[in-house]
């Protein structure tokens, strides 16, 4: 539509110009033949006139009257019909005092169309001219070139006049006027259509191909472009459906692949399980035999009995992870008080802080803090925090809070053990990640423990998130809608503890890197520059929550979409979830 | 879509709005094309001559204001009325009725008579005779009481009533009951212009008197001519000559040419008119001879008919090789002496041509009358045996040697004349005879008589014009003008008008020129006898011979107005003497040639010209 408008206007300048330009030429040239026209006819009554006064060399003498009134008649050709309204006057503007008075033929009067401008230029002895428009014969105004000549007589000068209507010159630049109006318009007209036609043709295929990709984009991966002819449009679009054929095969391929890598995971889970029981039997039994063996022996057997146990919770975690992968995990959300589960939680593993020599406390509100959670999952979350907690705790308390607003319940897990290197906070979440490759794995983790436990908070529309600090420990964050599939906004509990060290500014150490590599997590809380002490009650970044549509669409398939996974952690699910399948 | 029906909106606005901005504007300022043309020539040739004075310049002495008075009038006609009524109280001035005529009188004695009366104002009374009436287009025709010798007018001069102080001069209290204008005035205010017109044959131009005035300027006379020619001939010629075709016209003026220039007459005719070139060149000969005096014609006269050129002719050369008069070679006298015809000598006419008749033709001869056109000479003689007249005519190339006599023989007869005409039938002669005018042919002696209408009394005298187509004669005492028209052999008489003279008793005629005759006859204050010059209308007088003892008998002239001389060339006799100019014609002025003079002592009488 820009287009044809600029044609439109441009155009139309261009021809008005053009036109205006022509008409006037036209107009110029009709009014210069008229104009030499009417000259030599009065040049040549002007003659005859002079010749005809020369009888008279007095104004006042007899029959100067009847000498006008005959010069005049026979100038304007005698019968008045034929004329075409030619008006000739002779007038002796000089002598009109003296009763001589003007002769017109044919017989009007003419005084209201000698201009006084032009009496003077004529009495002056100048050949002038001028249009003047009037109504002589009392039909209507007609325009008229009255063309004036002094006449020398012997008595003094006298002037000649003549009246010649334009209406024939006037129809001829009307009429060429209107036609060169009609072509002009015609062609603006012309113009505009043919800039209309031509932008159709472009645009439309344009529109096309981008209404194509947006469905690609959508996901309508069988999308293609028509192609026509052999022009730029045509290889445009065989290009984009080359691109899209391309895009789409990978795309299967990496889906067969992703499907085949679960699939293999569940099936390996699914097989070693038989065996393994079959294993468990006779190991148990082994185990109950341990005594009769001799110590080295029965050493075996309860090597062998708590590696079993291992690789059960490890082919058990496989299998949840598998379930999470095919997208069979179920939320089962019930309004649940989370204090007896916290409880629960940190009673459950009060032995093994015990052993670890870790002082394990709870902190949790008075009133009951109800939430419609799936318990079972809650648990098994937090049960993962706190072993994780109190395994890395170094000795040092291991804190668990509960926290509750209107909207959303919170339980962080504060340790203050070895903490998390910048850039860790991500990849605890990843599948087998360890802190220290070489070091041994000493405790019972599977290594898959915070990857369920983030499958799980996902599978409530929460979040999980770590913060740490190299010496200062870590602290993880649970936060979990108050009502089941409400979105999140922000937590009721802070992610970075308030003992945390200050960080001064945005250049310091490890905070920088966070907003470098665009990961979430809630300390770009930090990332913003602003004091960790201060957010204390912030809810993740203001970039936390956007993804909650985005996420469903990530390639997880089916079942990530199924989670709800919101915001914060988007940025990292990208290196995660390669790590998943 | 708003943008978009602005943008068409607009566009169609600014070409609509651009071109109606141009196209022919309904009004525009004066432009100037340069100077207009100036004059060529110099406005240096004036007006015409002065007009006759007029009331205030009259002053105060009745007489001088009632001469005046009597001029008046002169001038161009359509004013006549208007000049006379400014010396006119204004109660009393004539009607503007458009009526144009005014009454030419001639004063029968020199002085108005001045009578003061008790209060303060003069009555003038004036005898006068009617000459004739001034018509608007310069022609003077017979006045209403024709033949009236004497007809006594009064008007009261005197101060304005409003004015008993009389600082404004006098009035003319009571004016005549017709305008009246002196005939003298014609010679000051006017000028004598002979316009031609075809005789009713188309075979002669025949001249018409008119007075142009002097007031008319040189430039507008050739106009004033053409006019005169469209407008007709005068009345007493009406029935003898053509008028133009009708229909005809003049466009516009006859413009005055530049010096020695071109003059250009257009007419316009009606359809059918002038078709061939004949019609064309006799349209063209009268317009040229008409206008043969008009200073404006000064080298070239060109016809147009309707704007297309016709004819152009160099004017002299034209009038020259197209003369309207049959005159060729200078005139010759002759006399008769001891009853033959012998030459005259004059010492200004070179030498005498010997008689052109044959010897024994040359003997009892009383008077005699010649013509001659080219080589062909027609004669007439009067014969006496004993008491008996009796006419011998003969025509020949030369010498007439062989002539026939009349059978009938008259108590009287006068001097014969010859008529010219333009075609190759001969002169047709006119003599008067026992009281009665007879016609005769070259070749035929019988006399016929021409009947006159409208006269009565005896025939004493006849002329003959030099176009042939007029006649003078007198009857009872009159003097009459007639134009003439030969039908089938026959003379026939047309209008006969009668011309005023202030000659009592005219003996004696011939014309004297084409406009003008001379008439012999008795002066009234002395009763002697006196030849005058008279206009062909009677208007114009002008005393030739005057105080001769005894009544003039036989007068003979050439024409004088085509070709002025230093003594008129007049011939008359007086008392059985003939005289030339005054000066009696003795026997030392006849040639006898080798031949033997006669005996005695006797002097020649009955002189005439022959040309």
């Amino acid at each position: 539509m820009r287009v044809v408008t600029i044609t439109l206007v441009a155009s139309s300048l261009l021809v008005g110009g053009f036109a205006y330009l022509v008409a006037d030429n036209i107009t110029n040239v009709v009014l210069d033949n008229a104009d030499a026209d009417v000259k030599g006819r009065l040049l040549d009554g002007q003659e005859y006139a002079s010749e005809q006064l020369s009888n008279h060399t007095g104004p006042l003498e007899q029959g100067l009257k009847a000498t006008f009134e005959s010069t005049v008649n026979y100038l304007a050709g005698g019968d008045p019909a034929q004329l075409g309204g030619v008006v000739v006057a002779l007038r002796a503007g000089r002598y009109e005092r003296l009763g001589v008075s003007t002769a017109t033929s044919p017989q009007v009067n003419v005084n209201g169309m000698l201009s006084k401008e032009l009496r003077e230029q004529v009495e002056g002895g100048s050949l002038a001219s001028q249009i003047r428009t009037g109504d002589l014969f009392d039909k209507e105004p007609v325009k008229y070139l009255v063309y004036g000549s002094p006449v020398p007589t012997r008595f003094g000068q006298v002037e000649l006049y003549y009246l010649v209507p334009l209406t024939r010159w006037d129809s001829i630049a009307t009429g060429s006027r209107s036609t060169v109006l009609a072509t002009g318009f015609a062609l603006v007209v012309l113009l505009g259509l043919l800039a209309g036609l031509v932008t159709r043709l472009v645009v439309s295929p344009v529109r096309v191909a981008a209404r194509t990709a947006q469905r690609l984009s959508a996901g309508l991966l069988d999308q293609r472009m028509v192609v026509n002819g052999e022009d730029d449009l045509a290889m445009l679009a065989a290009s984009f459906n080359q691109m899209a054929t391309n895009l789409q095969r990978q795309i299967v391929r990496l889906e067969e692949m992703s499907r085949l890598q679960r699939r293999f995971t569940s099936d390996v889970s699914h097989e070693l399980r038989t065996p393994l029981t079959t294993v468990r039997m006779a190991a148990d039994l082994i185990y109950a035999e341990r005594d009769e063996f001799d110590p080295a022996v029965t050493r075996t057997a309860e090597l062998l009995h708590a590696e079993l146990d291992r690789f059960e919770d490890l082919l058990t975690d496989l299998l949840e992870i598998s379930r999470f992968d095919a997208g069979f995990a179920m939320l089962d959300a019930e309004p649940t008080d989370l204090v007896p589960v916290v409880n629960r939680v940190v009673d459950r593993l009060e032995s093994l802080a015990r052993r670890c020599g870790v002082p394990l406390r709870a902190v949790v509100p008075d009133a009951p803090v109800i939430a419609e959670v799936d318990p079972r999952r809650v648990e098994r979350i937090l049960r993962n925090l706190v072993g994780n907690a109190v395994e890395h705790g170094a000795g040092q308390p291991v804190v668990v809070v509960l926290g509750v607003d209107d909207t959303a319940v919170a339980v962080t897990v504060r340790d203050h053990g070895v903490g998390l290197r910048p850039g860790e906070e991500k990849l605890v979440f990843n599948r087998f990640w360890r802190a220290d490759p070489s070091r041994a794995r000493q405790t019972g983790g599977t290594g898959l423990g915070l990857s369920i436990s983030l499958e799980d908070a996902r599978l409530h529309g929460g979040w999980l998130e770590a913060w740490g600090a190299p010496g200062e420990g870590a602290q993880f964050r649970l936060t979990l809608p108050a009502r089941a599939g409400d979105r999140l906004t922000s937590s009721p509990l802070r992610l970075v503890p308030a003992d945390a060290p200050v960080v001064a500014n945005a250049a310091d150490g490890w905070t920088v890197d966070l907003p470098a590599v665009g990961t979430g997590m809630g300390l770009l809380d930090q990332a913003g520059g602003e004091p960790v002490g201060a957010t204390t009650t912030a809810g993740p970044p203001p970039a936390a929550p956007v993804g909650t549509a985005g996420p469903a669409a990530a390639p997880g398939g089916p079942g990530s979409a199924s989670e709800g996974l919101v915001g914060p952690r988007r940025p990292a699910d990208t290196g995660r979830s390669e790590a998943s399948r | 879509m708003t943008r978009f029906q602005a943008a068409i909106l607009a566009g169609v606005v600014l070409l609509a709005s651009g071109l109606s901005a141009c196209g022919i504007p309904d009004e525009t300022d004066v432009r100037v094309h340069g100077p207009g043309p100036v004059a060529d020539t110099l406005p240096a040739d004036g007006p015409g001559a002065a007009p006759p004075p007029g009331r205030a310049a009259s002053g105060v002495d009745p007489e001088q204001f009632a001469r005046n008075f009597l001029t008046a009038a002169a001038g161009e006609a359509s004013e006549a009325y208007k000049r006379v009524n400014e010396y006119i109280v204004l109660q009393k001035q004539f009607p503007k009725s458009g009526n144009e005529d005014v009454n030419l009188v001639r004063m029968r004695f020199p002085n108005p008579r001045i009578i003061r009366n008790s209060d303060g104002t003069s009555t003038v009374e004036i005898e006068v005779q009617p000459v004739g009436v001034l018509r608007a287009n310069g022609s003077v025709d017979e006045p209403d009481d024709t033949g009236v010798t004497e007809v006594t007018y009064k008007f009261t001069i005197g101060a304005a009533p409003t004015d008993p102080g009389a600082t404004d001069g006098l009035w003319v209290l009571v004016p005549p009951q017709v305008l009246l204008m002196d005939v003298e005035a014609l010679g000051n205010y006017y000028e004598e212009h002979t316009i031609y017109f075809w005789n009713q044959d188309g075979d002669a131009l025949v001249p018409d008197l008119r007075y142009l005035p002097r007031a008319v300027p040189v430039q507008r006379r050739a106009t004033q001519v053409l006019g005169w020619l469209i407008g007709g001939p005068s009345d007493w010629l009406d029935t003898g000559v053509a008028r133009l075709p009708d229909g005809t016209g003049v466009v516009g003026n006859v413009p005055a040419p530049k010096e020695g220039g071109r003059l250009e007459v257009n007419l316009s005719v009606k359809a059918g008119e002038l078709e061939t070139d004949a019609d064309l060149m006799k349209l063209y000969k009268q317009i040229i001879w008409s206008l043969r005096t008009n200073p404006p014609l000064g080298d070239e006269l060109e016809l147009k008919i309707q704007n297309q050129s016709k004819m152009t002719m160099v004017a002299a050369d034209y009038l020259r090789d197209n003369p309207i008069y049959q005159i060729s070679g200078p005139p010759a006298r002759y006399g008769v002496l001891a009853g033959s015809l012998y030459p005259l000598v004059n010492s200004g006419e070179g030498q005498p041509l010997a008689v052109p008749i044959a010897a024994e033709a040359n003997q009892n001869i009383v008077s005699a009358g010649l013509s001659r056109n080219g080589e062909r000479i027609s004669a007439a003689l009067v014969t006496k045996n004993g008491n008996s007249l009796r006419l011998r005519v003969g025509a020949a190339d030369g010498v007439v040697g062989s002539f026939r006599t009349s059978s009938t023989s008259y108590g009287s007869m006068g001097r014969p004349v010859w008529l010219k005409d333009s075609l190759d039938d001969g002169p047709t002669g006119l003599v008067v005879a026992d009281g009665k005018l007879w016609e005769f042919g070259a070749d035929d002696a019988q006399l016929k008589q021409v009947s006159l209408a409208g006269t009565s009394g005896p025939v004493t005298a006849v002329g003959a014009s030099l176009d042939g187509r007029r006649i003078a004669f007198i009857a009872a005492g009159k003097l009459y003008v007639a134009t003439v028209r030969p039908v089938d052999g026959t003379l026939t008489v047309g209008s006969v008008r009668q011309l005023a003279t202030s000659l009592n008793a005219p003996s004696a005629v011939d014309w004297f020129g084409e406009y003008s005759l001379v008439v012999a006859g008795l002066e009234q204050e002395d009763g002697r006898a006196a030849v005058l010059r008279l206009s062909v209308d009677g208007a114009g007088e002008a005393p030739q011979v005057t105080g001769v003892g005894a009544l003039i008998t036989e007068l003979a002239a050439y024409p004088y107005d085509l070709e002025p001389q230093a003594s008129p060339p007049l011939l008359y006799e007086s008392n059985q003497v003939a005289y030339a100019a005054g000066t009696p014609i003795n026997r030392a002025d006849v040639s006898f040639g080798s031949g033997t003079p006669p005996a005695g002592t006797t002097a020649p009488t009955a002189p005439f010209y022959l040309y």
